[in-house]
């Protein structure tokens, strides 16, 4: 099977056809990605379409210095911007700051867990957004270090202690909600 | 070693980034660390923990997706075929000047052709001096004013059938304000009333049509825009919209790209306006 690079080459040299297996393979991500970032379904499925569209468009500037996911990404990334810079007045609408958290007493462990991630959800939403961005590309995108220092532009080094800065801050968050919520 | 080092250590093997495992030295740092000892304990449980299962785009995304591709893919076979077209045709007519030219060259120097062409220049030269003579000023400003005069009976027959009940009079009345080539800005005023109300979609969409030739828009160019943007009509809107972005201003084509990426047009007009500037873009 050929790797996303490969593909992309193909999809740039005009094989578009291509470009569909790379839809395949990334659109619940890149889907989720969305979401993740606050914004409703049809938003992000709009975002997604966006994002594919501009990898179409902007395809010969694809150079394979980087990984196809990280490149992805970056396009992702700035459709959002561009999408919410053009839509100043409109706020972001963010699923997960307005989820609810459960307030029944611990029963078992799936209330325990559903309890726990309201949680994790509510702590990501109140960090600023570029340290949610971070730490979202790492645990839910699963792009390693290097990937994300490709697309944030940023030497490995500074990338680091920006990710364990976002994570203590994810934790203060967390813990402040834990002592509000007991 | 440093609390970072051991952060990053912990973060790399959660993600499966760093395999290694960890040293006795770093087991004794943690240890000595009930502040790091948190944190870890918080990392793991955060990057282990299913914050929220994934979720599912609808078909309706798919279906977006690939009509986009097959546009992009008719568009860019389309333009290849373009070339090859071009490519060929001019292949084609090189090689026919080629032959052509020699030919010719060889045909200049036959008898017969030598007789016909002192013949012709003979008829030529009479034919210039003839049409030197000063009445001929005056059959042409004859004829200018004659085709005027049609002109403008054409433009008062298109404007009177306009007016008439019957839609396919209407229609008539667009087909006679075609021939006039749009000049007279009543008839456009009248056209572009009618589009704003006609009842029939066929008369619509005829002056849409119709209106293509003026090219510029200039100051009914507003009054389109409006139109576009709040026309019912599917059919009449996406036909509206088409016309502005092939010969409206570039002002108005950003403001229409505007509408659509702030969402404030249907869906399908969206996906229209996105379509063509897709197109124009590749």
């Amino acid at each position: 099977m050929l790797d996303e690079n490969e593909l992309m080459f193909q999809v740039k040299a005009g094989q578009l056809d291509k470009l569909a297996t790379l839809f395949e393979n990334n659109k619940v991500k890149l889907f989720n990605y969305f979401i993740r970032t606050g914004n409703n379904r049809a938003l992000s499925e709009d975002l997604v379409q966006e994002t594919f569209m501009r990898m179409l468009a902007y395809r010969t500037g694809f150079n394979g210095s980087g990984t196809f996911k990280s490149w992805m990404y970056g396009i992702a990334r700035n459709t959002v911007a561009d999408h919410y810079r053009k839509n100043k007045n409109q706020a972001l609408n963010c699923d997960m700051e307005n989820e609810e958290l459960i307030n029944e007493q611990t029963l078992g462990d799936e209330i325990e867990i559903e309890q726990q991630n309201a949680i994790f959800n509510k702590s990501l939403a109140s960090i600023s957004p570029q340290d949610r961005d971070i730490i979202m590309l790492s645990r839910f995108q699963q792009l390693n270090y290097q990937e994300i220092s490709t697309l944030l532009d940023c030497n490995l080094n500074t990338l680091k202690s920006r990710m364990r800065n976002a994570v203590s801050k994810l934790q203060m968050s967390y813990q402040k909600l834990i002592g509000e919520n007991s | 070693m440093t609390n970072q080092e051991i952060i990053d250590w912990k973060i790399a093997s959660l993600a499966n980034d760093d395999n290694s495992t960890l040293s006795i030295e770093m087991k004794n740092y943690i240890e000595n660390s009930s502040q790091l000892q948190d944190e870890l304990l918080f990392i793991e449980k955060f990057w282990t923990s299913d914050v929220k299962p994934q979720v599912m785009p609808s078909d309706k995304l798919d279906a977006n997706f690939y009509q986009m591709l097959s546009r992009a893919q008719s568009v860019q076979h389309n333009s290849s075929k373009k070339e090859t077209t071009q490519h060929q045709s001019d292949y084609k007519s090189t090689q026919q000047k080629r032959a052509s030219i020699f030919a010719k060259a060889r045909n200049w120097f036959i008898p017969t052709k030598i007789s016909q062409f002192a013949t012709l220049s003979v008829v030529f030269v009479l034919g210039f001096n003839l049409n030197q003579a000063p009445d001929n000023e005056k059959m042409n400003e004859a004829y200018s004013g004659l085709k005027q005069e049609v002109s403008s009976l054409t433009t008062v027959l298109a404007m009177s059938m306009l007016q008439n009940d019957s839609a396919s009079e209407r229609l008539s009345g667009v087909a006679y304000s075609r021939k006039t080539d749009l000049s007279n800005p009543l008839l456009v005023e009248r056209l572009i009333d009618l589009l704003k109300r006609d009842k029939s979609t066929s008369v619509r969409l005829a002056i849409i049509n119709s209106l293509g030739q003026l090219k510029t828009f200039g100051s009914s160019e507003q009054q389109l825009f409006t139109m576009a943007t709040q026309e019912e009509n599917l059919l009449v809107q996406i036909e509206l919209c088409r016309l502005l972005l092939n010969y409206g201003s570039v002002d108005i084509k950003n403001l229409l790209t505007e509408q659509a990426n702030q969402q404030l047009l249907t869906p399908e007009v969206r996906e229209f306006i996105k379509a063509q500037s897709m197109a124009s873009f590749i």
